[in-house]
């Protein structure tokens, strides 16, 4: 019985390579600046074959709307370092904020390499880095934080809904407890990395007295919003809930000098 | 040792350090209970003193912020150290040794984020990473261990340079081992630009300038040419390494962030796909005839 039931998995992963891409935030203003950083990991893990990656970049505005599409071929062990700045004037946009969603393909010789390992679980993940700048020196990364959980890439779009996990939306609070003094803010940006609408409450509160600020946000899928405090005092962040379980928010610590931190929260 | 945040200074580029915890109990089936704080400290590898430092305990939802610098001021410690925060549950506290399963300690180990933060002495500029540290280096936990390391994270120019901090963790305080690591810089077109080899110990912390490494090769103006971007490779076959990214600017603007080990991009990544992945990468880029 388990063998007829297994028959459709097996057949399932004889033919796709399920593809996880993941989904960062860009900042773009005449003031931050951002930075896309991603190697080909392929080469890594199959070290005797020369294989080439293909880079499939799509941005999203602040509010959701696709920016457009834009991609680039990696060499064997290579790497791509490109200004979101540079993909934006090629799409001739000038959106500040947004998201970029990067699905890396491998080539067809991996793809059957994974086959031939005959695993259930063979799926490819590719997590990147966001680099974020300023001209004042600042200097940030963040490495991929929640995959794009509004698709699976490399299987026909019906088979991606019928696998896709139901979203697990979950209240979440910082470990992190940040000490601002006086000048400084904090600032976080949620992302909606899920299929549906998210509506949430974000708060930021202090470990002594209790919550200093809360605010209400409905944000679109693949879509951000942004929610900062000025309290000289120790704060963290709150939000409830999250749009999937890893959705950590980004936070963007800035001085009185102007300058910024930015890590996931 | 239940849970842990294991983390280095960085006092020889003028940073101090902070450490953000927060008690995030009851959750993950774990019931509420306080957490009772012990710090260690290793200066090049050993210990700074016999008994751990106390610093007191956190109670169910309780957050702390511990500064490390001056710990270490106070302890008349000059140089850099690697540390380790022992977070012990307090019904596991009279026991000098507990029986627990792997799975009930990757449970603890990701119940929260520890927070390590950097502050720029000169300019006040703060930066840090989260991250969960697990048992590591610890042969009842693994009988092998190698790590595949690679970090697109390269940015040299006039004002940057990107360094890697590297330290070896041992959730078994009573071994000693050296790591051999083999760190290599590629650049965007995947070619090998400049490598080194050394080697690290048990709770010993290493930081290397990727500036440093190309200008000792010749490679660095041709580097800086070709635009400044690579790729760090680090690469060990018979231990465990925390390897941090950090990009500094001039300023004293730092971004640091950590790696993401293989089971990020391939999660069923292991055996001998891994040990042989391992062989063939030091293989193509650190043969012996040609090491610098």
């Amino acid at each position: 019985m388990s063998r007829i039931l297994n028959f459709p998995k097996r057949f399932f992963f004889s033919r796709y390579v399920p593809r996880f891409a993941y989904t960062h935030i860009f900042l773009n203003s005449a003031k931050r600046h951002s930075m896309l950083h991603v190697q080909n990991p392929f080469s890594f893990f199959w070290p005797s074959e020369s294989l080439e990656a293909r880079a499939e970049i799509s941005l999203n505005d602040a509010n959701g709307k696709m920016i457009g599409k834009w991609q680039k071929t990696i060499p064997p062990f290579g790497m791509l370092a490109i200004s979101i700045q540079e993909i934006l004037s090629e799409l001739r946009s000038t959106a500040e904020l947004g998201t970029i969603t990067l699905d890396l393909v491998p080539p067809k010789k991996y793809e059957k390499y994974l086959h031939s390992l005959n695993r259930s679980d063979a799926r490819i993940a590719s997590p990147f880095w966001m680099r974020f700048f300023d001209d004042l020196g600042s200097q940030a990364y963040v490495h991929s934080i929640e995959a794009d959980r509004t698709r699976i890439y490399g299987v026909p779009r019906i088979i991606s809904r019928f696998i896709s996990k139901k979203d697990s939306r979950v209240t979440w609070s910082s470990d992190r407890t940040i000490r601002l003094d006086v000048g400084e803010s904090a600032t976080a940006y949620i992302v909606n990395h899920s299929r549906q609408k998210l509506c949430c409450t974000a708060s930021w509160n202090s470990p002594t007295s209790g919550e200093i600020k809360a605010a209400n946000f409905i944000i679109s899928r693949k879509g951000i919003v942004e929610f900062s405090v000025e309290y000289p005092g120790e704060v963290f962040l709150s939000v409830d809930p999250v749009s999937t379980s890893n959705a950590k928010p980004y936070v963007l610590v800035q001085l009185a000098s102007q300058q910024f931190a930015l890590t996931h929260g | 040792m239940i849970k842990t945040c294991w983390f280095a200074t960085l006092r020889d580029i003028g940073y101090s350090t902070e450490l953000s915890i927060t008690n995030p109990l009851p959750c993950q089936g774990i019931p509420a209970q306080s957490l009772k704080l012990q710090l260690r400290l290793f200066e090049d590898a050993s210990p700074v003193a016999e008994n751990p430092i106390p610093l007191g305990t956190l109670a169910p939802g309780a957050r702390i912020n511990i500064d490390i610098e001056q710990i270490l001021n106070n302890h008349s410690i000059k140089g850099d150290v690697v540390g380790v925060l022992n977070e012990i549950p307090s019904n596991m506290c009279s026991e000098a040794l507990t029986q627990i399963s792997l799975s009930e300690i990757r449970n603890w180990t990701s119940i929260s984020d520890e927070f390590v933060g950097y502050r720029h002495q000169a300019s006040g500029i703060k930066s840090g990473v989260h991250y969960q540290s697990g048992p590591m280096n610890d042969v009842r936990i693994a009988s092998s261990n190698s790590i595949i390391m690679q970090s697109p994270k390269i940015v040299i120019s006039d004002r940057l340079d990107t360094c890697l901090l590297v330290f070896a963790p041992s959730s078994d305080l009573t071994i000693e081992k050296r790591i051999p690591i083999h760190i290599a810089v590629l650049d965007q077109r995947g070619n090998l630009v400049a490598r080194t080899t050394t080697e690290i110990g048990l709770r010993e912390r290493r930081l290397f300038s990727i500036k440093e490494i190309l200008a000792r090769a010749n490679k660095l103006d041709p580097f800086l040419q070709q635009g400044g971007f690579g790729t760090m490779v680090g690469l060990a076959e018979n231990g465990n390494i925390v390897p941090l990214s950090i990009t500094i600017d001039s300023s004293g603007g730092m971004a640091i962030d950590h790696t993401l080990p293989p089971p990020y991009y391939v999660p069923w990544w292991g055996g001998e796909a891994r040990k042989v992945a391992t062989h063939d990468l030091i293989q193509r880029f650190f043969s012996i005839d040609e090491h610098q």
